[in-house]
């Protein structure tokens, strides 16, 4: 690419070409970077004492872009502006000179986040300044190539930078009033990558609060990253508040990748979905902190806003300790709060009018029973014990409803009448051969875990197996469990899936299941462990074998962090291996199909017994199971 | 200040009695010659260079004078504005105050008519520039209707990103260019105003109310355009055409009203989105929030409706509007459990009482 500018309109100083300062003579190097205002050179000039050495510069001419041509580069260089271009050129000239006003003032002051102004003046019928040259590029041009930090911690370390070099703006009561990623250079780190050190760019619509300042800009910022009150050109309500918008609204590019949408019809506590790019794997409380203070940072109202970059990178720095680990403590969302506050209300309401409704109807009941009832007969509530109901058990045979994340509770198990629900076999202790004579094609299987209040759902690290790439049906899973998030473990599992949507029976065994804590310490999972007898069609395709054993041995996220759930799978038809029979003893309570599905007919007991044969040993074991079928009111 | 109902609208009729387009012109006019006589020589001059028919002008010109009528047709207004020799904020003035919206600065012609007014040439003047810009267009090129939804991204220039550049054009070169460079996004649509009516139209035809999530009412089903005029922005306004009954006040308020089929034309992109509707759908969405506090309700969405007409080229509220003074009391809500739209609609009926709103049996046939 030719490094020199060669628009149609505008023609950039050649390389080699003699800047003469008032001080000392530039030599220009190449061409940088063109805006609407000005051009940027890359220069040098000699060191006075040792000749050799050269001294690497940026140099801005004032050089406006005009489409009509009437300003042009002379031979010489220098600028040859005609005469109705004078009103034109006027606003750019007070920009400059505004941007460059500001420019010395705040690095009289000391400041490391803009590029030093080493020298400005006047020659070839225009202006320059000198600044000092570092090695970087332009946000823009990043965001355009979609390079973009790789984690929240990065985009809050840019942002505080930004902050500090705006600062140095509002210490001298000035407002930059243009920040957007055209103004921000990212400087390029030791090691080449992008890093979070940023100097600002362009100070050409800098806007002074002090009553002494002489020029009047026209330009007051970017569409999309203007606050409110310049884009109604309130200029009395112009603040640091007004610069604080829009860096938050670079740092919401940053995070979300979109620009700001119409804020005059978004409000809500959620700008940044937890579940996007840079959020998913944070904690919640990474994304509730992130919306708070982007919510606060884009308030409509300036009054509404941070007020100052003090009280922003105080919320900053209590973000960096949340992602540290350092910040635990519970981060109050208002907005939630004052949804929850309506819904009680609402909820109480409405309960308070279904109280009135229930007593009236229970008075009106009460009432009528007592006209029903004949005089001195006391009814006593009675409770009927299902443990009483006699059951031959096998405890080899673990019954466990579809679902459910531990097996029947004394081998009980109630349903709402007109209802039907499948029962699970896990047989222990089963040793028999496999049979290899089929690959299981698209059968796949994972492993997860859950957390409590954990709305992101399962958890299993995109690692899902195939049964295909398997030589003998068998898998080995390992989860890394490497969640920084603050949940309680709720519980564990293993996901089988028939992607054929076929009708076929399987018996799963896990054969290991075993939950390696934080500590190194290995937990047992007993529960998973065994032969699971599985039907598959096109309505239950998947299984989910589900235990909340953990509960026993480990208490949350952390407990768990830096250790593993470890899984032996293997997979096999049933019809080679065993012969299941489902019975039950009264149809007109309940009936079984010959998958394990009950079907709920009436209220009342019936008892379900399953056999299970083993065709090549002979060997039959046999449970029975209480269904207590009730009615669906409860 | 606080005011009932009644009060608003009795102070709003007082209001409009004393406001008239000929007061405005009045106030706006700083020459010697009568103006009665200005408008009618310039005018008549207007209309003739245009070849249109002048006769009845005088009598036009008489009746809006007297406040008999005033005049819709925004040419018309424009050639006022040049014929009193008003700078470009006085005719952005009295184009807010009379017709539906200010000076469009989206529309060639009308940014044409704005730099003409700047730089106080007549209004000749400002045709034979409209000419010389149709003749750099080539032949077969026609200027499209480009609409919102079909221009990339980096094209969606907000109208007051333009109108800032537009400020800084002191020559008529400077004008031919820049009204090529922005080409392709000039259009007689608003575009910025077409994104936000999508945006919140999509959410009254989906229905999203929120409740869903407290549980006390089921989701809403989708709407038509017709049920989402109905519903939520006809607001009890009589749909009878003929005004010769309604007061000052009602016509007023009832001017530019949405209807099904204009909100159909305005949807398909065929009409420009108005101020108005832009208004009533923020009603009607609640500013596309219901949580903003009470206490700082009416200047919460006062600077939210401000930013929306502003980013769309729109004038901005003023108390002196019959409508929008309604709209600013309709913010001023007494308790959480009340709504702009809610308190609208009982203005509404304030101002229309008598006048019931009634489906034409014409309506089930799709005509009003």
């Amino acid at each position: 690419m030719e490094d020199r500018l060669m628009e149609e309109y505008r023609q950039s100083l050649p390389e080699g070409f003699r800047l003469i300062g008032r001080h000392r003579i530039y030599i220009i190097d190449k061409y940088i970077s063109a805006g609407s205002n000005s051009i940027v050179y890359q220069a040098f000039y000699q060191d006075s004492l040792m000749p050799g050495h050269r001294h690497v510069i940026l140099i801005k001419e004032l050089y406006p872009l005009d489409e009509m041509g009437r300003i042009t580069r002379a031979a010489d260089g220098s600028l040859v502006i005609d005469p109705s271009a004078e009103e034109f050129l006027r606003p750019h000239r007070e920009s400059f000179l505004a941007g460059n006003h500001a420019h010395l003032t705040i690095a009289e002051n000391g400041s490391g986040r803009i590029a030093d102004n080493l020298d400005s003046f006047e020659a070839n019928n225009t202006l320059y300044t000198v600044l000092t040259s570092r090695k970087g590029r332009v946000l823009a041009e990043l965001l355009e190539e979609d390079i973009t930090f790789p984690t929240v911690t990065h985009t809050v370390q840019f942002l505080k930078n930004l902050l500090l070099a705006l600062s140095a703006f509002h210490q001298q009561k000035l407002l930059h009033l243009d920040i957007s990623p055209d103004n921000i250079f990212v400087l390029e780190a030791e090691d080449g990558k992008l890093s979070t050190d940023i100097i600002l760019l362009d100070f050409n619509s800098v806007y002074s609060q002090n009553s002494d300042w002489q020029y009047d800009n026209y330009y007051v910022g970017k569409a999309g990253y203007m606050a409110p009150e310049t884009v109604l050109q309130r200029r009395g309500e112009f603040g640091p508040w007004s610069d604080i918008y829009s860096v938050c609204a670079v740092w919401y590019e940053l995070l979300s990748g979109e620009k700001l949408p119409d804020m005059e019809l978004v409000y809500g506590s959620e700008l940044i979905s937890p579940y996007s790019r840079l959020l998913l794997h944070e904690k919640e409380r990474t994304a509730l902190q992130v919306n708070q203070i982007l919510k606060k940072g884009l308030e409509i109202q300036p009054k509404k806003r941070y007020q100052e970059i003090g009280e922003i990178q105080s919320d900053l720095d209590r973000l960096l300790n949340i992602l540290s680990g350092a910040d635990r403590e519970p981060i109050i969302n208002p907005r939630a709060e004052q949804d929850a506050r309506r819904k009680k209300t609402r909820r109480a309401v409405t309960a308070l009018a279904c109280l009135i409704f229930l007593l009236a109807g229970t008075g009106t009941g009460i009432l009528l029973e007592k006209m029903l009832k004949p005089e001195g007969q006391s009814m006593e509530h009675t409770e009927l014990d299902l443990t009483q109901f006699p059951l031959e058990t096998d405890d080899s045979v673990v019954l466990t409803e579809k679902n459910i994340r531990h097996p029947l509770e004394n081998n009980i198990m109630t349903m709402p009448v007109q209802s039907s629900m499948s029962v699970r076999v896990n047989l222990k202790d089963y040793s028999h051969p496999r049979d290899l004579s089929e690959v299981f094609e698209t059968y796949g299987i994972f492993t997860i875990y859950n957390g409590e209040g954990d709305k992101r759902g399962w958890q299993f690290a995109d690692l899902t197996y195939d049964f295909f790439y398997t030589p003998d049906n068998a898998i080995h899973m390992e989860l890394p469990l490497q969640d920084k998030n603050e949940f309680p473990l709720e519980y564990i599992g293993v996901i089988f899936a028939n992607y054929n949507y076929t009708e076929t029976s399987v018996v799963l065994d896990i054969k290991d299941c075993t939950l390696v804590d934080g500590e190194g310490i290995s937990h047992e999972i007993t529960e998973l462990e065994g032969s699971h007898i599985l039907y598959f069609d096109e309505e239950n395709w998947q299984w989910n074998l589900l235990s909340e054993q953990n509960k026993n041995y480990v208490r949350d996220f952390q407990d768990i962090y830096g250790g593993k759930l470890i899984v032996d799978a293997e997979a096999g038809y049933l019809d080679p291996l065993l012969e299941v029979t489902w019975e039950s003893d009264n149809p007109d309570v309940a009936t079984v199909d010959e998958k394990g599905r009950i079907y709920a007919n009436r209220q009342g007991q019936a008892t379900i017994t399953v056999t299970i044969e083993d065709k090549h040993t002979g060997e039959i074991r046999k449970t029975q199971m209480l269904v207590h079928v009730r009615s669906k009111l409860g | 200040m606080n005011m009932t109902e009644e009060q608003i609208v009795r102070f709003l009729n007082q209001r409009v009695e004393m406001w008239s387009f000929s007061r405005l012109l009045h106030e706006n006019y700083s020459g010697k010659i009568p103006l009665q006589m200005l408008l009618s020589e310039k005018l008549t001059e207007y209309k003739g260079m245009r070849g249109e028919d002048t006769k009845g002008t005088a009598r036009k010109i008489r009746n809006w004078l007297n406040d008999v009528n005033r005049p819709v047709n925004r040419e018309t207004l424009f050639q006022i504005c040049f014929a009193m020799g008003l700078d470009e904020e006085s005719a952005d003035k009295v184009l807010c105050s009379t017709a539906e919206s200010g000076i469009h600065y989206r529309n060639p012609r009308e940014m044409i008519y704005a730099f003409c007014l700047r730089k106080s040439y007549d209004y000749p003047k400002a045709q034979e520039l409209i000419r010389r810009l149709e003749e750099r267009r080539d032949p077969g090129e026609r200027q499209e209707q480009l609409s919102a939804r079909n221009l990339p991204q980096e094209e969606r220039y907000l109208t007051i990103s333009v109108r800032d550049e537009f400020k800084s054009v002191q020559s008529e070169d400077e004008l031919i260019r820049f009204l090529e460079k922005y080409r392709r996004s000039l259009g007689v649509r608003h575009n910025t105003a077409y994104a936000k009516f999508s945006l919140m139209m999509s959410q009254l035809i989906e229905g999203g109310s929120g409740n869903e999530e407290i549980g006390i009412v089921p989701g809403e089903k989708r709407y038509s355009l017709k049920q989402v005029t109905d519903q939520y922005l006809r607001m009890g306004i009589p749909y009878e055409r003929k005004s010769r009954s309604y007061s000052r006040l009602q016509k007023e308020i009832k001017k530019h009203w949405p209807s099904a089929k204009t909100m159909e034309e305005m949807y398909s992109g065929k009409a420009d989105v108005n101020r108005k509707t832009l208004l009533l759908l923020y009603f009607a969405t609640e500013g596309m929030d219901p949580g903003i506090q009470e206490e700082n309700y009416a200047g919460e969405h006062c600077r939210r409706i401000n930013l929306m007409l502003s980013e769309c080229g729109m004038a901005l509220l003023d108390p002196h509007n019959p409508f929008d003074f309604l709209i600013l009391q309709s913010l001023r809500i007494k308790n959480e459990d009340d709504s702009m739209s809610r308190r609208m609609e009982r203005f509404l009926w304030q101002v229309f009482k008598g006048s019931m709103a009634y489906i034409n049996p014409a309506d089930e046939t799709g005509k009003m």
